[in-house]
């Protein structure tokens, strides 16, 4: 434990701020819900303040709260289709959570929520739960058929449903771990470059350029990943949609 | 790793998560979602109906210049008709008049040579009264016959006659 007091992991610890018990449930404010909160106010800010004004021609903060909105919904429209209209405000909260959530992480010395598996897993579980609810409520037990792959030969189900079951069930774990893994192991590289800045001394200017190439990775891959658990979402909604 | 180490924090991030992403997706929802999609409609109405009367407008530039045309075509038609019936008329005139003059003209030399063979069927007539009175005269002195006017004039007649 000590050891990792300064260690690269160490920024990813969840301190409380204010103890908050409800039910013998230790539901205290946390450096994490902090950084939650943070998050919802500035995306608050970023689209109420930018529409504002709501002009006929946009200006620059109006232009990107309109892009923002423009690429979630191309995003549906692409991959769900017409009917995705109705999943808009529900993928637009999601990614828009997810990429404030880790460019706000990028900022030093804010905790990055997005990096603790528990939070993905939450996230990731209730998109599972939602979309195997809409599959039952819109065909039923007919729902069971996407389970067998279209054209197999009767031969190969028992191989292949196990197959297709297993990795349905495995969405919520994936999806969770792939943003999960992905902030964890950007910052951790983060640390560790920038700890040997400080040991390598006068020679330390190679990783501190490293660093800031890494960092603007990193920015690409916050994007990315919003990108990436959002676009998933929708597929997983339009498989429910539409089976196959 | 603080991630997996720290189960006791597990419950108030769930639960902090909730909390935070139900705040944001009502935000969302109620104020931003309908903002947004307000002012981006509003920027499509206003572009289709500014294309809407500029299509409008160039129908009506175009029904404005068929109708001219269609002005110029008729006044065209117009004129060449008028100078059609113009030329028609004049030509009718020419005819009708060049007939009334041809007839009043054979009128006239017909009542000309009417009043011609009057006149010499008036002089004839004279002469022949007049050469059958001469004949009385030079028949009474010459010859002194006395011949009355009938047969005078009937042997003149038949003197002329024979000359003729």
């Amino acid at each position: 434990m000590a050891a990792e007091k300064h260690g690269p992991l160490e920024q990813f610890s969840v301190k409380p701020l204010l103890k908050i018990e409800l039910g013998g449930l230790d539901l205290s404010f946390t450096n994490s819900a902090l950084a939650m909160v943070i998050t919802v106010v500035a995306i608050s800010v970023f689209l109420v303040f930018g529409m504002r004004s709501g002009r006929l021609v946009p200006g620059r903060w109006q232009s990107m709260a309109e892009g923002s909105y423009e690429f979630v919904g191309n995003l549906l429209r692409e991959t769900i289709g017409a009917e995705g209209r109705k999943y808009f405000p529900y993928i637009f909260t999601l990614f828009m959570f997810i990429l404030f959530g880790n460019l706000l992480g990028m900022v030093p010395s804010h905790f990055t929520f997005t990096s603790h598996i528990i939070v993905t897993f939450a996230m990731a579980l209730v998109v599972f739960i939602f979309v195997t609810i809409l599959g039952f409520a819109k065909h039923g037990i007919r729902f069971f058929s996407f389970f067998v792959p279209p054209g197999a030969p009767l031969a190969m189900w028992p191989l292949l449903i196990p197959i297709e079951i297993i990795s349905y069930l495995s969405r919520p774990i994936s999806l969770s771990v792939r943003l999960f893994a992905n902030m964890l192991a950007g910052h951790t590289l983060l640390k560790v470059f920038a700890g040997f800045v400080v040991a390598l001394g006068a020679a330390g200017v190679v990783p501190l350029v490293f660093i800031v190439a890494l960092t603007g990775l990193e920015i690409l891959i916050a994007f990315l990943q919003a990108y990436v658990f959002a676009i998933l979402t929708c597929l997983y909604i339009n498989d429910a949609l539409h089976l196959h | 790793m603080p991630q997996i180490q720290q189960l006791g924090t597990y419950p108030s991030q769930v639960f902090w998560l909730f909390v935070t992403f139900v705040v944001l997706f009502l935000i969302m929802r109620f104020a931003v979602i309908p903002k947004i999609t307000q002012v981006l409609e509003q920027r499509r109405d206003k572009m289709e109906g500014d294309l809407e009367r500029a299509a409008a407008l160039k129908e009506e530039a175009e029904a404005t210049l068929a109708e001219y045309e269609a002005a110029v075509a008729s006044g065209r038609a117009k004129a060449q008709e008028v100078i059609r019936q113009t030329g028609e008329d004049m030509s009718n005139r020419a005819t009708a008049e060049h007939q009334a003059l041809g007839q009043r003209l054979s009128g006239q030399v017909r009542e000309a040579e009417a009043r011609i063979a009057g006149a010499r069927d008036a002089a004839l007539a004279d002469i022949q009264s007049m050469s059958a009175e001469v004949a009385q005269a030079a028949a009474e002195r010459l010859a002194g016959l006395k011949v009355d006017k009938k047969s005078a004039d009937a042997a003149v007649k038949a003197a002329t006659q024979a000359r003729v």
